[in-house]
């Protein structure tokens, strides 16, 4: 019997993701590349950045870059709030921030419950997502933070 | 007529300054001496002996090493490497240097001094010219040199400008900053001089683009402006 259950674990391994709000909408990103979350501070704006580019902050006397993700993903912009977080993660080898209007929780989910997502959109704007799963009657738009940007624009992201 | 900061003859002072001006351009007049006590020669003969042999290392050096001999590749140490990168950037970047913190915008920006040959208050209107780039404010008689003024916020960061060029040609920045005996930079807002060294700046040794941010000072999360590379930028745009 345990050995059973370790065999099915092996096969369909539980991540963990961290969950944020954009617009009206949860997303999951893997914990694993979550290195702390932020209040929103001062983001400094860069000259000649790319759109999706909110700005810089200092994250204890490092420079890091900060992502707008409704930029990224297409959606309109806000405006920043109480509620806004910079969500600090590591993704190709870069440390880069992605502001979020929220953080809501960290949920458990077997690799399995994860379905493809119907792409309706271009290459370029889904590619990033890689799937929905159905948490508490709650659907969740799981981000593969690695294809957030392409490899030229994470080498990029070091050099604002 | 602009007046230069460095301590020039009579013919220069032609108008009074307002109390506050004076305030401020004192303190940066000695801060651009103390920076050009070192060197006893011209700041232009310095901008020239110190960046440009460096510019042409950083292009040439590399592409021999990785496409004429890949045998040499392997060759190549870690700090020979580490050498290599470090020479992409200008000297003035190799030890501690004043800068002069500036507004364009809203966005602050930073200039080291010792490429500042002077700034200047905007007191009479630049020459337009017909048939001139966007960037091209006009041209102003200087220490009697005609520089060219460039719109600062139209070459580094044309997506915050809207406006006409005809329109930022008239409603331009209070200052600009005059780099060599060809181009001036326009700014809005004068803020402070402060004193780097190098470990305060994040810096960019390799710059596939904005080849003009050459870093970005950590405790003031502003961009540190490679000023000659900004020239070259923009003649090269013109050719």
């Amino acid at each position: 019997m345990s050995a059973d259950l370790d065999e099915s674990d092996n096969n369909d391994p539980e991540i963990q993701l961290v969950t944020f709000r954009l617009q009206d909408e949860t997303y999951g990103i893997n914990v694993m590349q979550v290195q702390e979350v932020l209040r929103v501070a001062e983001i400094a704006p860069v000259p000649g950045a790319p759109h999706y580019v909110l700005g810089i902050i200092n994250l204890r006397g490092n420079v890091v870059t900060v992502i707008d993700t409704r930029t990224r993903f297409g959606l309109p912009r806000s405006e920043i709030n109480d509620l806004s977080r910079i969500v600090v993660i590591e993704s190709e080898a870069q440390v880069v921030g992605i502001l979020v209007d929220s953080v809501a929780e960290v949920v458990d989910l077997h690799l399995s419950e994860i379905d493809s997502a119907p792409n309706v959109g271009n290459e370029e704007s889904s590619r990033y997502i890689q799937g929905v799963a159905t948490k508490d009657s709650n659907l969740l738009i799981v981000v593969d933070l690695n294809k957030l940007l392409s490899e030229q624009e994470w080498a990029e992201m070091s050099m604002f | 007529m602009p007046q230069p900061l460095k301590p020039q003859s009579s013919k220069s002072v032609e108008t009074a300054l307002a109390e506050s001006d004076e305030a401020v351009y004192s303190l940066l007049e000695s801060l651009l001496q103390e920076v050009e006590e070192a060197p006893a020669q011209p700041l232009e003969k310095l901008q020239t002996t110190l960046v440009e042999p460096i510019a042409e290392q950083l292009v040439v050096e590399p592409v021999k090493v990785f496409t004429e001999t890949p045998i040499q590749q392997e060759e190549v140490t870690e700090t020979q490497l580490e050498e290599v990168i470090e020479s992409s950037l200008p000297d003035w970047t190799q030890q501690p240097f004043s800068c002069l913190l500036f507004d364009v915008e809203g966005v602050e920006l930073a200039v080291p001094l010792p490429v500042l040959r002077s700034i200047d208050v905007w007191r009479t209107p630049a020459l337009p010219m017909p048939a001139q780039p966007d960037w091209h404010l006009g041209v102003m008689k200087h220490r009697d040199e005609n520089i060219v003024i460039v719109d600062t916020a139209r070459v580094i960061m044309p997506e915050k400008v809207t406006e006409s060029p005809e329109y930022r040609r008239k409603h331009h920045g209070s200052h600009f900053l005059v780099i060599d005996s060809q181009w001036a930079f326009s700014c809005n807002a004068i803020k402070e001089t402060i004193k780097i060294s190098p470990e305060q700046v994040r810096w960019r040794p390799q710059r596939p683009n904005r080849n003009w941010a050459v870093g970005t000072l950590i405790d003031r999360l502003c961009i540190l402006m490679d000023t000659e590379a900004l020239i070259k930028q923009i003649e090269s745009e013109q050719k």
